[in-house]
């Protein structure tokens, strides 16, 4: 766990300055790919529940520094997310080559329709003619990322996964 | 369960303005932001490419009605000369002074907003470094744009006079009628909201900043745009068309500017000089914890003084 902890840090701040720099301009219709979400999501489906939640608090709690809502908002979306996303993959063994992006498009798709609802809940007006809009362009926008980001997030929660032997904990 | 009761926390505390979240959340910007330079850097390229890959069209439209209006202008030299004397004159007559001498501090839009659900922030990249300070009013050459919203050491976040929670003192340049101008979520225009609704609004009427004689905390006589009245008969408002154009920003000015203090001068009455002096209270420093704000009202339609700005780390600015 400490070792993924280590791994799991460069990544998670990586991804959260790209989403903010990149994908502050490289949108779809409107609409930026949440990469956050995406790596999240997969490191739910590879790690687990608990890899799933971790990822998922660390990274939303970073990302939530740099949006305008309110502190916590995305940790508290990202950590559910993940944890339910990871709960659901406990019965895989073989994974075939669809399941990363398609469960990265389920799941991200999810995590903003979360944070959207839980947003207005909290009194932000996130609900709104544009939410479906976003929910469908990140759904589809994450496809070929998380096909992209699958191998790292897969090394980032499991070396050994990822074809290299994993090294004994000291 | 932990994690989510953490994050609830957070929640909570930034709802109550503790002053140590916001203090986390700015020292994380100001220790990430390098990297977001760095990223902003290699990556500018591709973005530029993606613009010119898929708004190829509109920069080619947008290329062609330039060139038909420099045409335009040319042409329109001496009236546009003649409208800006009109326009000092008008203000002249109105006793308005045309140029403020506010200290103004030059700054690049970096970036837009980050995410999907805040359209009207973008990044510049001035902060509390260069004397700025949440709250300070944005302009470019044409006029206001935005209110600075958050300010880091380097850089800091504008929220665009468009978005809908956004409302500014605003007063009506030849007849004086004072009022908001409040942000619909449209580029280009703006609602009047006059404080006498019976008010009549010349069509083409400069609006500019109400100033703290119009109960605003921004500086006075910055243009704003041109009211005119929307829709018809009974159902038209009095709308203002923006005069900056916020799909066009690269530099924009940040007005160095305090309000003045409405209490200044006024003097605290003396306490009685009775036999027996009851010892007063302390004052209460504890914040009197803010409701959460209800999902069927938003910020605009909650009484506020005219020109009153959104406070930066409030829970109820989106």
């Amino acid at each position: 766990m400490t070792r993924m902890l280590a791994r799991s840090l460069p990544v998670v701040v990586a991804v959260v300055v790209i989403q903010s720099t990149v994908f502050a301009d490289l949108r779809v219709a409107g609409v930026a790919p949440e990469l956050v979400a995406i790596v999240v999501v997969l490191a739910g489906l590879f790690g687990g529940a608990e890899t799933g939640a971790i990822t998922g608090f660390s990274a939303g709690l970073l990302y939530d520094v740099l949006l305008p809502t309110p502190f916590g908002l995305a940790a508290i979306s990202y950590t559910a997310t993940g944890y339910v996303i990871g709960s659901l993959q406990s019965g895989l063994h073989e994974p075939v080559w669809w399941l990363a992006p398609s469960v990265a498009a389920f799941g991200s798709a999810t995590a903003t329709a979360v944070y959207a609802v839980l947003g207005e809940l909290l009194g932000q007006d996130l609900v709104n003619d544009d939410l479906g809009r976003i929910i469908v362009v990140v759904g589809i926008t994450a496809l070929p990322l998380g096909a992209a980001a699958a191998p790292l997030v897969r090394w980032m929660v499991d070396p050994a996964v990822s074809g290299r032997p994993a090294r004994a904990d000291v | 369960m932990i994690l989510l009761l953490a994050g609830i926390t957070l929640v909570t505390l930034d709802f109550r303005n503790v002053g140590p979240v916001d203090d986390l959340r700015g020292g994380l910007r100001d220790a990430i932001d390098p990297l977001r330079s760095v990223s902003s850097a290699v990556f500018d390229p591709l973005g530029r490419a993606w613009d010119r890959l898929f708004h190829y069209g509109e920069l080619e439209s947008e290329n062609r009605e330039l060139r038909q209006r420099v045409a335009e202008l040319e042409g329109e030299a001496l009236r546009g000369d003649a409208d800006s004397r009109t326009l000092e004159r008008l203000l002249a007559e109105v006793d308005i002074p045309y140029a403020t001498d506010v200290p103004r501090v030059v700054a690049r839009v970096v970036r837009g907003a980050t995410g999907n659900f805040d359209p009207y922030r973008i990044e510049i990249d001035k902060g509390s470094g260069a004397g700025l300070a949440p709250g300070m009013a944005v302009v470019t050459g044409a006029g206001l744009i935005g209110i600075l919203d958050e300010v880091d050491r380097s850089t800091a976040m504008v929220r665009l006079i468009t978005d809908p929670d956004v409302a500014i003192g605003a007063r009506l340049a030849e007849s004086g009628e004072v009022g908001l101008v409040e942000g619909t979520g449209d580029d280009e225009v703006l609602d009047l909201v006059l404080v006498a609704p019976d008010t009549e609004v010349g069509d083409g009427e400069v609006v500019v900043t109400a100033g703290e004689a119009g109960g605003s905390e921004y500086p006075p006589d910055v243009p704003i745009g041109r009211a005119r009245r929307a829709g018809e008969g009974e159902e038209s408002r009095p709308v203002v068309d923006l005069a900056a154009d916020l799909g066009q920003l690269d530099f924009v000015n940040v007005l160095v500017y305090e309000a003045p203090d409405p209490l200044e001068g006024i003097m605290r009455p003396t306490p009685p000089t009775s036999v027996a002096p009851v010892p007063t209270p302390e004052p209460s420093t504890t914040v009197p914890p803010p409701t959460v704000p209800s999902t069927t009202t938003t910020s605009t339609t909650a009484p506020a003084p005219v020109g009153a700005a959104p406070s930066a780390g409030s829970g109820e600015v989106p």
